[in-house]
């Protein structure tokens, strides 16, 4: 993270650390309602570990995570609050596209909509601007983490 | 107020939008909606809810407040969706 791309420092706010940290640019951001982010898993990374022996992919679960914690940024509000929510619902996931090592993912998170300390968002994973997964995700118990 | 085959209707919905494994018939007129008394809905299901009567009703429920006052039991329910015309 660097002074270049102040958006990214939202990311330390997101309860998940490596090597379990699957955002890694915010490249622009509507607090509590938006959000654009990106990941590349580098060839050699973990997650492509057997996944496939032959075929190195991005496993469509990782992919989830991926976007549930770029939903996650979505929530923090303006003033950075650290904000604590759990994976509550995927539904309608989508998987139309294969994504390689070295692939830059766009991931990107609009809420839909909000009732108590639930929330749920349209989210889309693309690569060069081709779909890669789309659907809806659903964050629950969300509670400030400061 | 609603009828009974208006009340029929939404627990047929709720029980189609929030998979809930129970016929609609089991579900009590006034039973609430959240709780552990009730059918034991959270907000995760509020949120499904709120979808749900949009589809199946065409009624846009616009705030959490107004959620919160109609998502009661089905009585309050159906009586709000005869109100907003989306039950006939």
């Amino acid at each position: 993270m660097t002074d270049d791309r102040p958006l990214d420092r939202v990311i330390d706010q997101l309860p998940q650390k490596p090597p379990f940290l699957f955002v890694e640019e915010v490249l622009e951001l509507e607090p509590g309602v938006r959000v654009k982010a990106a990941k590349t898993f580098p060839d050699g990374d973990r997650v492509f570990e057997n996944h496939l022996p032959d075929e190195p992919l991005v496993p469509g679960v990782i992919l989830i995570e991926a976007l549930a914690q770029a939903s996650g940024l979505a929530l923090i509000p303006e003033d950075g609050t650290p904000v604590r929510g759990y994976l509550a619902e995927v539904d309608r996931m989508r998987f139309r596209r294969l994504i390689h090592p070295g692939e830059r993912i766009i991931l990107e998170s609009t809420l839909e909509r909000r009732f108590g300390s639930a929330a749920r968002f349209d989210v889309r994973a693309s690569v060069e601007g081709e779909t890669a997964a789309e659907g809806a995700i659903t964050i629950a118990g969300m509670r400030n983490d400061a | 107020m609603a009828t009974d085959a208006q009340k029929t209707k939404v627990k047929e919905m709720l029980v189609k939008h929030l998979r809930l494994r129970m016929e609609p018939g089991e579900i009590a007129d006034q039973a609430p909606l959240f709780g552990e008394e009730g059918l034991g809905l959270d907000s995760v299901d509020a949120i499904e809810l709120v979808s749900g009567v949009e589809q199946a009703f065409s009624v846009v429920i616009g705030s959490e407040d107004e959620a919160r006052k109609v998502f009661v039991n089905v009585d309050a329910l159906a009586d709000y969706l005869v109100e907003r015309g989306g039950l006939s």
